[in-house]
């Protein structure tokens, strides 16, 4: 019997997805605003890079996908807050993935 | 460099060096690069207005704005390609411009319209992963530095593409009501992607192209890559596609008849015909398809209407 | 609202009148922009013209979110396709396909330019979270504005600056008008509640601030000539008659269907 889910384990599943053109995880690239977890609910706050990026669809089906794996989880909520997103928002590991390509 | 020789660009490229410049290559090599960025050029080129038309039927607003991302960047491929036909001499706005529609060199599949978003994801699905084999394999192959470094953008954006395309077709497959268009409009495009890799081996000899390094596959070998993950991929979502793999020779085999007659209209291939001979495919390709005019002339209005305006 | 005091009813229908004016705008320019992404006179402007469009409609979610939260009683909802509703409240000549290349440069430096500065009311307001929302779409405006005013100098100093006159000539009276009569019973209420900072008469000189000084350096007379002796500018007579405060656009053009 696994243990109930928490912000901390959601957002290591998080951490599976990669963004739909850059090799590098959604976390890792700074968009993940907020993990919340109420009984069966997950809810994730998210900014986008652009309020114009293509790939927002993708994005959302890609976490409620990825977080309705998560044993105990039957309902994901995506909410998008406005937040600016901005370079200083990658993490280290996250520049180091966009390095690796060239292009950061 | 002596462009008569061919002795020289030979031993350069032998030896995995790229070309760098225009000028470090002979005429043939020059000709051979730039029919083959022309095609890659008009390919990127034609899918926007072909897109833009079938977005209409984009589901939600959200939707539309992933197809418009979607054509700025073939927009922004094309012009990659175009830039270097630049700077080998080529007037691009004329050959943008003031070609007649029947000169573009995209293939024929570009020409038959798409008329529904089921038909618009699979042509991401399909024609994208198209590109992303051949323009893969000039990644990997080309022996043109300027090429090889644009393509490394190209690449991750077409990864998007078809992605959008895949995560669409398999929502559809999963919705009942929707899932008989989505097969209505694989019954149609899978066929037309096989023919875009064009002639088979035992016809086509790819002498320049191949020794050149401006490509590095075969058509054959190019088609069976396309097929290596676009047959799993069909498969897996439930979706039925006229080939199959073939484990003693690790191939996939095409489970109808091809090349075969394709009624445009009707957009439908006449397999109970038979298999026709690739002389008449290139009859129908060089006639062009239903919507080749109407695709180039309204690139081409902006700066037709501004010429005008020079009277 | 969460972090803003419930507001009174007829504040609250102001504030959702001028949120859905906003984004019905953003979201018609936005498909008129993607339409250019096909036929533009240089594979440059096609290629921007996609990406504006893809955020002139990114632009549409903070503001119809916004309206969704408010919750006000029959407030519309977000435009997906041009016909979900029976009454959209966009500017006549954002409803359908720009007829030439120099219309679309016109409307654009006209819209954009009008919607920018309407953003800029509320960022200025008293409202955090459109202020924060504002100046979250405001911070995407500087590459819009570039892009247009660099086509309206190319086309002024080309064979097309007839074209594009007539355009501008057509298109800004009802651009003026967007702003609203001076006195409007909505906008005051907004006013009073702070979430505006400017009158309509002050958003519409400002409109002009903007906009005049380079048409009239690229040699595009408009009719507009600044008064130094009362410190604004003078247009010639608005077409209110034509003019409905409801849908936000001249009435003459505003039942044509989108194609």
């Amino acid at each position: 019997m696994s243990s109930r889910p928490t912000p901390e384990s959601l957002r290591e599943a998080l951490a599976e997805i990669s963004d739909p053109e850059y090799p590098i995880s959604i976390v890792d690239l700074g968009l993940v605003r907020g993990v919340t977890v109420h009984e069966s609910t997950a809810t994730v706050q998210i900014a986008f890079c652009s309020l114009g990026c293509p790939c927002i669809e993708l994005i959302v089906e890609d976490i409620e996908q990825r977080l309705l794996e998560v044993p105990g989880i039957d309902r994901v909520e995506v909410e998008e807050v406005f937040e600016r997103w901005t370079r200083s928002d990658i993490s280290p590991d996250g520049l180091k993935g966009l390095r690796q390509i060239g292009v950061a | 460099m002596d462009d008569t020789d061919d002795t020289e660009i030979l031993e350069r490229i032998g030896a995995g060096k790229l070309v760098e410049r225009p000028e470090h290559a002979n005429e043939r090599y020059r000709e051979g690069l730039k029919r083959t960025l022309i095609v890659s050029g008009d390919t990127e080129l034609i899918s926007a207005p072909s897109y833009l038309r079938a977005a209409q039927h984009a589901p939600r607003i959200q939707s539309y704005i992933s197809v418009i991302g979607i054509i700025q960047d073939e927009l922004g491929h094309a012009h990659i390609a175009y830039r270097m036909l630049r700077d080998l001499g080529v007037d691009t706005d004329a050959l943008i411009y003031e070609r007649k529609p029947h000169e573009f060199c995209h293939p024929y599949a570009f020409d038959v319209p798409l008329e529904s978003w089921h038909e618009l994801v699979v042509a991401n699905a399909f024609y994208d992963r198209a590109g992303f084999v051949l323009l893969s394999d000039i990644f990997q192959h080309t022996s043109y530095g300027p090429w090889k470094r644009a393509l490394v953008k190209v690449d991750r954006e077409e990864t998007f593409h078809l992605r959008h395309g895949e995560r669409w077709m398999r929502t559809l497959a999963a919705d009942p009501d929707e899932k008989p268009s989505l097969q209505g409009a694989v019954d149609w495009m899978f066929i037309m992607t096989l023919e875009w890799f064009g002639l088979p081996d035992r016809l086509k000899r790819h002498g320049d192209q191949l020794s050149f390094g401006l490509k590095g596959l075969s058509n054959d070998e190019l088609r069976q890559k396309w097929l290596g993950t676009c047959v799993p991929f069909c498969e897996s979502i439930g979706i039925d596609v006229p080939a199959h793999h073939d484990p003693e020779t690790d191939t996939y085999v095409i489970d109808c008849p091809f090349p075969s007659e394709f009624d445009e209209d009707e957009k439908r291939w006449l397999l109970e015909d038979g298999p026709i001979e690739w002389d008449q495919v290139l009859v129908r390709w060089k006639r062009r398809g239903p919507a080749n005019e109407e695709f180039v002339r309204s690139l081409q209005a902006g700066r037709r209407e501004l010429a005008d305006a020079l009277g | 609202m969460t972090r803003e005091a419930r507001l009174d009813p007829a504040t609250e229908t102001a504030l959702a009148a001028l949120i859905v004016v906003l984004a019905d705008n953003k979201y018609f320019l936005g498909r008129r922009l993607s339409e250019w992404a096909v036929g533009a006179p240089t594979l440059e402007s096609a290629v921007a013209c996609a990406a504006l469009a893809q955020e002139e409609l990114g632009h549409t979610r903070p503001l119809y979110s916004f309206l969704a939260q408010l919750e006000a009683p029959g407030a519309p909802v977000a435009l997906e396709h041009d016909d979900d509703r029976e009454r959209t409240y966009c500017l006549s000549y954002l409803r359908q396909r720009f007829p030439s290349w120099p219309y679309a440069a016109a409307a654009l430096f006209l819209a954009d330019t009008a919607l920018t500065i309407m953003l800029q009311g509320l960022e200025n307001g008293e409202h955090a979270v459109l202020r924060r929302r504002a100046s979250r779409l405001i911070a995407d405006e500087p590459t819009h504005a570039k892009f247009a005013l660099g086509r309206i100098r190319e086309l002024a100093a080309c064979s097309s600056q007839p074209a594009l006159q007539a355009a501008l000539a057509e298109l800004l009276p009802e651009t003026l008008c967007w702003f609203g009569p001076a006195g409007e019973p909505g906008v005051n209420l907004l006013r009073s509640a702070g979430y505006v900072s400017h009158d309509n008469e002050q958003l519409r000189q400002q409109l002009l601030d903007r906009i005049a000084p380079s048409l009239h350096e690229a040699g595009l007379p408009i009719g507009i000539q600044w008064n130094d002796h009362g410190q604004r500018w003078e247009y010639p007579a608005l077409p209110w008659e034509r003019w409905s405060s409801l849908e936000r656009c001249t009435e003459t053009q505003a039942r044509t269907p989108t194609t």
